[in-house]
């Protein structure tokens, strides 16, 4: 059963009960907080904690970016060199750093890439010398080298001055970085000696002629003094925000160095931008800036004008022809050279024709020929190829000369063999005949002995045989010719032998024998031509005769009555006959 | 090497040319100040250790016809305004002319040369004017070209101002 608490007890238990309660109250605000942000967040709130415990705790930070900078960095460095640009001056700064400490294992460490360095270095340098030394004899023994010494003279310049002048493109002399608003000097690069006196003076009155320029003409804000120009140097401007890029140039600017000069301005203003902005005159702190603008000093040597190789064809094209003419030329010259000898060496080899000299260039030959000697096939020859024969008679004393002189002595139904000018004869013949002969071969010189134990001799009719066969004497010829072929030509010496023999059947003393030979043609072309061919060919049969040997006074010539060819083949006209007379009074003595 | 930007400043004739002269070895030739109306000379000097160089740009001399280029102040570290006591214009002139810098920047160390000191019984000084100079922060510095006296000392005392 419940006891009644006095009223100040019951307070306080009250008062106790209350803060009881107000205590169970807040933590279960807390909870209540905590369960709100369970159902807000739900398991994001628990990772969001740990995210916040990890940025700030700074060994899990460096753990983080430990974990990714390495690729972090091979990434962006293949996206822009940033971050080379930005390490540089640090490493520059550890390397200084650790040499000044520690040159000896900087040293060892780079041993082995000195050596090969040096080596190619010097290597390098030894060909750059050996080419300048090239140059230098080349350009001092031409012409355009005597041209330049002449400048030089003339214009009172060194030597060494001209020739870079007249070899070089342009060359950028010197690189100058102006702070453009107090015109100070930031830095400037030069290549030899450059070619400004003073290169902060030069910077200063550089800003000051912009200022002045700027000034005296209503021009905008933007726009500045881009070049100026004197002889062959040329100022080229580049203004950034803070600084003004300028450059000497010797010759002629290419048109993208320019560029070269905006990407230069850009990277200084890029990597120096609080020290140009805040520059008050100290330039120790723009470290690095010398290799920025060192890019900037660029030459460009004239490049030798390489003539393009182009194949000569038509000079190879002349060439050829050239010498295939020469050649042409030199194999007709040796095949008309063997062709000459060759007709010498036939020529001196036939019988009854010998060589007595020869002019090989001129193609000429003085020969001998004896009568008798086959000497038409060499003169017709001789004629078609345009060769000279100067031909002079002699006699010959070859058994086959001899056997054919003799023949046609002998009577036509006589044989002779000569051997070693044993002359062996048989046959049938008149004593009459047979004692000329006799008389005749042994007055013949080569002629060692006569044998004519196979001879025999007869007593008549032989006369009038001998008449026949001349009467049936026919010489035919080719159409339009008058020249005897080679079967008129055997025709023509039956008809001399014959003759002869004829001859030799008259009286010496009481007898004459006269030929008349008579030309004739067919019925083609004018009767003038057609005479003149006919008193052609008889003149030619008359003149074989008269080399024979048969005096001239025994034969005459006439143009052949056409009426005694008109029952005759076309092809049988163009004939030469001979008419034999026998007269009382002339002799055939002249024929021996 | 620090380097820093010198005008002289003062009416024409007062001495300017003059006095760079005596103090550098020119290498331009004054016909500039004629035509650009600028040239520039330079100085370099150890003070506390340190070495400056002074680039030191004489402009053509203000006078009724001529004024200065302001161009030319710009980055200017320090000015020496030239005044000619013979000439009690020339104080004048020197107060206008720091009244128009004093426009762009009211903070430029500038030391005031009392130049032509060699001629000091000639001089008619405008103490108005030199008050006000003084009163604007300029220390004067007495001196002359002809003798030397106060040459070194004036561009000693400006640089001390610029580099503090």
């Amino acid at each position: 059963m419940p006891t009644e608490q006095p009223a100040e007890s019951r307070l306080v238990s009250d008062a106790n009960a209350s803060h009881d309660h107000s205590a169970s109250a807040t933590i279960s605000a807390s909870q209540q907080l905590s369960l709100l942000r369970q159902l807000l967040c739900g398991d994001d709130y628990q990772r969001m904690v740990l995210l916040s415990q990890q940025l700030h705790d700074e060994q899990t930070r460096q753990e983080f970016f430990a974990a990714i900078i390495a690729e972090a960095i091979a990434i962006r460095n293949t996206q822009d060199d940033a971050i080379a640009k930005s390490l540089a001056p640090l490493i520059s700064d550890s390397m200084h750093t650790s040499i000044r400490n520690d040159p000896e294992s900087v040293s060892d460490a780079l041993y082995p890439v000195m050596g090969p360095a040096i080596r190619k270095s010097i290597t390098e340098t030894i060909q750059a010398l050996f080419d300048g030394f090239n140059k230098a004899l080349e350009d001092s023994l031409s012409l355009r080298s005597l041209g330049w010494r002449v400048d030089a003279w003339r214009t009172g310049k060194s030597y060494s001055e001209v020739v870079f002048l007249k070899t070089l493109n342009y060359r950028v002399e010197e690189v100058f970085l102006i702070h453009k608003e107090t015109g100070l000097l930031v830095h400037q690069v030069a290549q030899d000696l450059g070619v400004s006196k003073d290169a902060d003076m030069m910077s200063a009155m550089l800003t000051a002629i912009q200022d002045f320029i700027t000034d005296s003409f209503e021009v905008g804000d933007d726009e500045r003094l881009a070049s100026m120009k004197m002889g062959s140097l040329t100022i080229l401007l580049e203004p950034g925000p803070n600084a003004v890029l300028a450059v000497a140039v010797r010759g002629n600017i290419s048109s993208d160095y320019r560029s070269l000069l905006v990407t230069t301005q850009e990277q200084c203003h890029r990597r120096y931008a609080r020290q140009l902005r805040e520059f008050d005159g100290d330039t120790s702190s723009f470290r690095g800036i010398d290799e920025v603008l060192r890019m900037c000093l660029k030459e460009e040597l004239q490049k030798p004008v390489e003539k393009k190789r182009k194949i000569p064809v038509y000079g190879i094209l002349g060439l050829v022809a050239v010498l295939g003419g020469l050649g042409w030329l030199s194999y007709e010259r040796y095949l008309a050279d063997q062709a000459w000898h060759d007709f010498v060496a036939r020529l001196d080899q036939t019988p009854g024709l010998l060589v007595r000299s020869t002019n090989n260039y001129e193609r000429r030959m003085q020969a001998l020929k004896d009568p008798v000697a086959d000497s038409q096939t060499f003169i017709h020859e001789a004629s078609q190829k345009g060769y000279h024969i100067d031909w002079q008679t002699y006699v010959a004393v070859d058994d086959d000369i001899l056997k054919r002189r003799l023949t046609l002595l002998m009577p036509e139904a006589t044989a002779l063999d000569v051997n070693q000018g044993v002359v062996s004869a048989s046959g049938t013949v008149t004593a009459q005949q047979l004692a000329h002969w006799q008389h005749v071969a042994s007055l013949m010189p080569g002629v060692v002995r006569l044998d004519t134990d196979q001879v025999q001799v007869s007593d008549g009719g032989e006369q009038q045989q001998l008449l026949d066969q001349i009467q049936r004497f026919q010489v035919y010829y080719d159409v339009g010719q008058h020249q005897l072929s080679s079967e008129g030509e055997q025709a023509a010496l039956q008809l001399f032998n014959n003759l002869i023999q004829l001859a030799n059947t008259l009286d010496a003393d009481t007898e004459s024998l006269h030929v008349t030979i008579s030309g004739f043609s067919d019925d083609r072309g004018s009767d003038r031509l057609r005479r003149t061919i006919s008193q052609q060919r008889a003149d030619t049969l008359r003149t074989f005769l008269l080399q024979q040997g048969v005096p001239a006074r025994l034969i005459s010539t006439e143009v052949g009555d056409e009426r005694q060819m008109q029952d005759v083949p076309i092809e049988k006209r163009r004939v030469s006959i001979a008419r034999i007379e026998i007269k009382p009074v002339n002799k055939l003595g002249a024929l021996q | 090497m620090i380097r820093k930007k010198v005008c002289m400043l003062g009416a024409f004739s007062v001495g300017k040319t003059s006095l760079i002269s005596r103090y550098v070895k020119s290498l331009f030739s004054e016909k500039y100040l004629t035509t650009v109306g600028v040239k520039i000379e330079k100085k370099t000097l150890e003070l506390n250790g340190e070495t400056i160089q002074l680039m030191i740009w004489d402009l053509a001399g203000e006078d009724d016809f001529t004024q200065i280029n302001m161009s030319y102040l710009r980055g200017a570290a320090g000015y020496i305004l030239v005044v000619d006591p013979t000439r009690p214009a020339t104080f004048q002139v020197a107060r206008d002319v720091l009244d128009k810098v004093s426009e762009s920047s009211m903070t430029t160390p500038t030391v005031v040369a009392l130049n032509k000191a060699d001629l000091k019984e000639d001089w008619q000084v405008d103490e108005e004017c030199l008050v006000a100079l003084r009163a604007q922060g300029c220390e004067t510095i007495e001196t002359s070209a002809k003798s030397g006296e106060g040459v070194e000392a004036i561009f000693e005392r400006l640089t001390l101002k610029m580099m503090e």
